[in-house]
């Protein structure tokens, strides 16, 4: 079950940009490309099911959307404080409360989507597909 | 140290020994010792994975760090780590496991030699994983010599080698099998005080919001999610410990251990959610002490790693102190039992093999050499501190740069060839090691705030790709259009 050709081009073309990111001291560069680079690891995660059903493609974009939405909502309330507002969140500065409560729980929910779309079958076509493999070298 | 605390962390070594007679006993071949005959179940996995994350650095390192400048190393490295099981679980979950259901598969060495049909690769990944075991070693013998210091008062000479004595009791016996039966045992304990800790903390620090304004009160930046830390280190964290976990070797190589495809399911979400339990305890405790000491009521701390050990035995009962101490001797112990085990399979199978040897009764020498690699590295950590602090440089970083293109990224592109993954391994860790040195020896050939590991990683992550391009067999191409001509 490998994955197209291309979205390890754009894996890469990512990747890249992060790099360049790092060597330009910008970690908007850095940070914004690997979030979608996030959604292409579950994209080939999920490759059979979205070749079979190109609609289970919102699955890594909703893990990936949610990324950005999150971090482009704490990059635009903390430029001009760190705190991201003069109220408090559960007793958190509201900057905090996004990270707590938004960016680390979406790590969980992208947990549970890998149970809900488990297909065990899927098992069964790696494993032929690298018998196939080592019998053809 | 409090007398209960004594006991709780007594009874818990000796729970550990226990543990690893009953490892012995079931321990009968190479896979049970390497792989647990793959026998696992998804609730044991999955738990020996977040531990095999979550070590002493974490904890110890994680309370300290938010203690010192605030949320920022938490918010780069700790809630990207959950995030690294979903992705693992989703890039090779099932491929390690199917790579596994063809036979005779026990280490990683063994699945890049299936995948690549390379003796080289294999022979590079074992050198790799086994400068990282011997570095982790070490650095996990001093750790324990400290930590038993503290709770016994015995010298961190001593106390290393009653804890290297009960390691090597279960790690020679039982191998795996006591490395991940004792990793349940802990993490359970790490989940329970974890949340027990949690609510603990914030009433000590006298709510949530006191905490905030309090931090705020001495510096706006500690109660922001970066702290006083470059944005550039926590966008390089969060990218390297996220993506690279998915190649740490002790982590992925127990998705070769698990019984049925059907157990992997419920592992990504039980892992992920232990850990993000567990940075609960370590923010809460880091921004809570540091409340306090602005308040003027917490202790001058010698070092800022401190933080965890003085706030449970200073601010919590004896009985939550003494399982959260014994939680952290564990976590020591369970990271060295598993690189033990993993560096005994690169040199008792891998190398032997990566010249076209093998080793008969890998058990007996598997066993040998776990003892063996135990007193190198307690010699090392005694006598060579240097070469201990040099071998330390190979973290998680060099283990990300070496073995996730060469793994992961072979077992999802079939373009991948064994040139591009023996690149990226040679390329992961000398860059790794070059950058951490010259840095040691203050040339920065980096900017400032970028993380050596995530640069290695990402540069290891091009060269794997760039050089599996340049290397494509050309007789495949040529033989398909042989075909299709005729």
């Amino acid at each position: 079950m490998y994955v197209n050709d291309r979205i390890m081009y754009v894996f890469s073309g990512l990747i890249v940009l992060s790099l360049a990111g790092m060597f330009m001291q910008s970690w908007r560069l850095i940070l914004y490309p690997y979030l979608i680079v996030i959604g292409l690891a579950i994209t080939i995660g999920i490759w059979r099911a979205v070749k079979r059903s190109p609609a289970k493609i919102w699955v890594p974009a909703l893990v990936a959307g949610g990324y950005v939405a999150l971090f482009a909502t704490l990059d635009i309330i903390t430029r001009n404080d760190p705190a991201g507002g003069n109220h408090y969140f559960l007793g958190m500065t509201p900057s905090l409360a996004i990270y707590l409560l938004g960016i680390l729980p979406l790590a969980v929910i992208a947990s549970l989507l890998y149970a809900l779309l488990f297909d065990a079958e899927d098992t069964e076509t790696l494993k032929q597909e690298f018998k196939r493999e080592e019998a053809a070298e | 140290m409090n007398s209960t605390i004594v006991v709780i962390v007594s009874i818990y070594l000796l729970i550990c020994i226990l543990i690893g007679i009953w490892a012995t006993r079931k321990t009968k071949s190479a896979s049970d010792f390497l792989i647990a005959g793959r026998s696992l179940g998804m609730f044991v996995m999955a738990i020996a994975a977040f531990t095999s994350i979550q070590s002493g650095f974490g904890l110890l390192g994680g309370a300290g760090q938010t203690f010192s400048a605030g949320f920022g190393f938490a918010a780069g490295v700790l809630v990207a780590a959950p995030l690294g099981f979903a992705l693992t679980w989703f890039l090779v979950g099932k491929r390690m496991w199917a790579m596994g259901d063809l036979g005779d598969v026990f280490t990683l060495g063994d699945v890049v030699e299936k995948r690549y049909n390379s003796r080289g690769v294999r022979g590079w990944l074992a050198f790799a994983i086994t400068l990282g075991v011997i570095g982790y070693l070490g650095t996990q013998v001093q750790a324990m010599g400290v930590i038993m210091h503290s709770i016994f008062g015995v010298s961190p000479a001593v106390g290393a080698l009653i804890g290297l004595g009960i390691l090597a009791f279960y790690s020679v016996g039982g191998g795996i099998i006591a490395s991940v039966y004792t990793d349940l045992f802990q993490g359970v304990i790490m989940i329970v005080v974890s949340i027990l800790i949690f609510f603990f903390a914030l009433n000590v620090g006298g709510g949530m919001q006191n905490i905030t304004e309090t931090l705020q009160s001495s510096d706006p930046l500690l109660a922001s999610p970066f702290g006083n830390f470059s944005l550039i280190s926590i966008a390089c964290w969060f990218l390297l410990f996220s993506l690279g976990a998915a190649g740490q070797p002790h982590f992925i190589n127990k998705f070769l251990m698990i019984k049925s495809p059907k157990e992997l399911k419920w592992g990504a979400f039980t892992a992920g959610f232990a850990y993000a339990i567990t940075v609960l305890l370590v923010v809460s405790i880091g921004l809570t002490a540091r409340s306090l000491q602005i308040q003027g009521r917490f202790p001058d701390l010698a070092s800022a790693d401190d933080a965890l050990v003085v706030f449970v035995t200073d601010f919590t009962p004896s009985v939550i102190g003494g399982l959260v101490l014994a939680g952290l001797l564990a976590a020591i112990m369970s990271t060295g039992s598993g690189f033990v085990t993993l560096g005994a399979a690169s040199l008792v199978r891998d190398m032997p093999r990566a010249f076209g040897k093998e080793v008969k009764n890998e058990l007996f020498w598997n066993r040998i050499v776990v003892l063996g690699l135990l007193v190198i590295s307690t010699l090392f950590s005694f006598y060579m501190d240097t070469l201990v602090a040099l071998l330390g440089v190979f973290g998680w970083g060099t283990f990300a740069a070496a073995v996730f293109p060469s793994v992961v990224l072979g077992l999802v592109w079939r373009k991948a060839t064994k040139y591009g993954a023996m690149a990226s391994i040679i390329l992961g860790v000398s860059l790794n090691f070059l950058f951490e040195i010259l840095n040691k020896y203050g040339v920065h050939l980096l900017p400032e705030g970028v993380v050596v590991g995530a640069v290695s990683l990402v540069i290891s992550i091009l060269s794997f790709v760039v050089v599996s391009l340049l290397t494509q067999p050309v007789t495949s191409e040529a033989g398909s259009k042989v075909l299709n001509v005729t």
